[in-house]
């Protein structure tokens, strides 16, 4: 069996030295970065500190070391073989044909040893840190096995003619069939952060309100009067909203300009290949009949705008299951809503959405329980505060305050909520062209999932008494992709759907 | 497709079930009014306490003693040659159909009670998602196997005789 490259112990210690020093610096800052250090006392600890750091960083030297000795990969006839791990060993065995993912992952610590982290997987993990098989090897050589064993997973075996496609590599920003060009990098990094500041905006108003309640309440007059009580919380708040929006704009911008640099989208025979990143470079390939749907997210603000994301599912690896895989099943990052059936005409034309054939039979099923119930245990308590308050000799004008309050916020909650149910109502449905399914659902954000009816496991229709009288379900598609992400929902439709879906699915 | 109603040793189960919880329930009640005796609490506070605590604590024994009944009421499942259909659930009433040709693989479980009642839960595995069917007598579980890898068997063969 063939070792991994050395590069793997020396990025690695690397990694940990500069990791160690984080760690350490973190638990004794406050010794070497007090106002007034005290000298002796950091002289005295010098060498305690040396010789803790030794030995954590020889400890990590042996592990290394024992990982490197005892892990490695075989690519024998029919199957590749790999093994590692120091205390806990996994062995692993997967046939050419089974091959489900092949990624190429490279670290800036990886680039500067020249070295890059090949991971093949089956598809029967949840999380691409489970994948069966883990090549650690020159950065030429990754590149030889990722074109290699895309070959082989073609022919099944060695002994077949095999067609490398080395020679085809496209990865260029020309080549792509997708540009994430700057404007369009700014315009995610502008709508991200404005998505992000909404949210705390509208928590800290309602922050506040609720402080107001309390501050008359308690009566507690730290805060001077209402105005002044109210121009402060204003500030704060406008002051949280922008500083940690400059912080989100920072990260979104590094994720956007550095993690997605070079965003490549080519393909090579019967495979997709996405390739992104400069710190981290991925280079993710899926055969065009692994992936089992495509899903096109809007959030809020990206819905209002018009702009939208594209993520591929497949088994084993895809979003929404952890962060890593979030950037695995990206398929694109941005774009504008009405270029969506455009780009993915390019990439992958099987699954262009079709409009919707159907329509919500409904109104009043998308106002949900939840809020109803909300909606009633906020009545309950106000009318159980003012109770008490008034026996408790309260005056009438903190009275009309809190009333006025409660209702403030049970008024917000439930014009949210029927703004959402109006939104559900216009967006939920379903398309069924021939092979394909198009599923639309969502309130202030929206999701459309593209997929064939040959990946459709199985069906199931919810309903109440009441809206079995009316003839109105809302259907559960349960899809051939990650556990954690197989079932669509399309809210209140007719059921009669449901007996199609079925008859489509028993076919 | 006709559609079977549950064993009757099944609402034996989900009472016994029932039974526990509701006894745990008591048991909490009992345990909020021990810790407000112990705390010296007044007549009054302990009328408080014996309403903030017993009212939830009396809606959800009600819920769960009247539960099992409307569930078991509510449930219903069938299979073919072609699918397996169950049908459950008191005020969202669900209705799930599993194509034979898709199970991956058929699972029986049993817990001590259900070992007891010789009653056994079944789960079918798909590419995707599991389904149970709760709760079948051992029997009934077996020979629900036993035709379901048959139906597989011939499903799947019909299936590759149409490719060719």
């Amino acid at each position: 069996m063939k070792r991994f490259d050395k590069g793997y112990i020396y990025s690695n210690l690397l990694s940990d030295l500069v990791g160690s020093i984080v760690i350490f610096l973190f638990f004794f800052e406050e010794i070497f970065f007090e106002e007034e250090p005290n000298m002796e006392l950091i002289v005295a600890a010098i060498p305690f500190f040396v010789i803790a750091l030794a030995v954590i960083y020889l400890c990590f030297i042996a592990y290394r070391i024992a990982y490197y000795r005892t892990s490695g990969y075989e690519l024998t006839e029919t199957e590749i073989k790999c093994k590692r791990g120091v205390l806990f060993r996994k062995n692993s065995v997967l046939e050419y044909k089974k091959v489900h993912a092949i990624n190429k992952k490279q670290s800036l610590f990886h680039r500067f040893f020249g070295i890059a982290v090949l991971t093949v997987d089956s598809g029967s993990t949840n999380t691409s840190h489970q994948a069966e098989i883990v090549i650690i090897e020159k950065n030429e050589t990754v590149d030889a096995l990722l074109n290699e064993l895309n070959a082989l997973k073609e022919t099944g075996g060695r002994g077949t003619d095999v067609k490398t496609e080395a020679a085809q590599v496209l990865l260029s920003e020309e080549d792509s069939l997708y540009s994430f060009t700057s404007k369009r990098k700014i315009l995610y990094t502008f709508i991200t952060v404005a998505s992000l500041a909404l949210g705390i905006a509208v928590f800290a108003i309602l922050t506040v309100a609720v402080l107001g309640v309390c501050k008359l309440m308690l009566q507690n007059g730290f805060l001077g009067t209402w105005g002044e009580f109210f121009i402060f919380s204003a500030l704060i708040t406008l002051g949280a909203v922008l500083m940690l929006s400059v912080f989100s704009f920072i990260g979104c911008m590094v994720r956007a300009f550095i993690g997605y640099h070079d965003f490549t989208v080519t393909k090579h025979g019967s495979d997709l290949r996405i390739s992104f990143g400069l710190l981290e470079k991925h280079t993710n390939t899926f055969s065009y009949d692994r992936i089992k749907a495509v899903k096109i997210s809007q959030g809020l603000l990206q819905r209002m705008l018009g702009f939208a994301s594209i993520h591929l599912e497949v088994i084993g690896y895809t979003y929404e299951t952890g962060s890593d895989n979030v950037t695995l099943g990206v398929l694109v990052p941005f774009c504008k809503y009405n270029e969506v059936g455009e780009i993915l005409g390019k990439i992958l034309p099987e699954y262009v959405p079709d409009q919707k054939q159907t329509k919500a039979k409904a109104y009043f099923p998308f106002v949900s329980w939840f809020s109803l119930i909300l909606g009633i245990v906020t009545g309950v308590t106000l009318v159980l505060t003012l109770g008490i308050m008034w026996l408790c000799g309260v005056s009438a004008t903190v009275l009309a305050v809190v009333a006025f309050a409660v209702i403030g916020l049970s008024l917000i909650i439930l014009a949210s909520e029927l703004l959402s149910a109006a939104l559900n109502y216009q967006t939920s449905g379903i398309a069924m062209n021939g092979a394909k399914i198009t599923a639309y659902r969502g309130g202030f954000t929206r999701g459309v999932t593209v997929f064939m009816v040959k990946n459709l496991i199985a069906v199931a229709n919810v309903t109440t008494p009441l809206r079995k009288k009316a003839g109105i379900a809302t259907l559960v598609l349960h899809l051939k992709t990650n556990a954690q992400t197989n079932e669509v929902k399309v809210p209140i439709q007719e059921d009669t759907l449901a007996e199609k879906l079925e008859e489509l699915l028993i076919l | 497709m006709k559609m079977k109603k549950l064993d009757k040793s099944v609402l034996k189960l989900w009472y016994l079930r029932a039974s526990i919880l509701a006894l745990a329930l008591i048991g909490v009640f009992v345990g909020v009014l021990a810790i407000a005796v112990a705390a010296g609490a007044s007549e009054e506070e302990k009328l408080v306490v014996s309403c903030a605590a017993g009212i939830p604590i009396f809606l959800l024994l009600c819920i769960t003693l009247i539960m099992p009944a409307l569930r078991y009421q509510m449930y219903a499942w069938g299979y073919d040659d072609k699918r397996i259909i169950v049908k459950q659930g008191v005020i969202f009433r669900k209705r799930a159909v599993i194509p034979v040709c898709q199970i991956q693989d058929l699972h029986r479980t049993q817990g001590p009670l259900m070992m007891m009642l010789k009653l056994s839960d079944v789960t079918i595995s798909t590419a995707g998602s599991n389904f149970d069917i709760s709760t079948l007598t051992t029997d009934e579980a077996d020979r629900m196997i036993d035709e379901l890898e048959r139906h597989l068997e011939i499903r799947v063969g019909e299936q590759k005789n149409e490719k060719i």
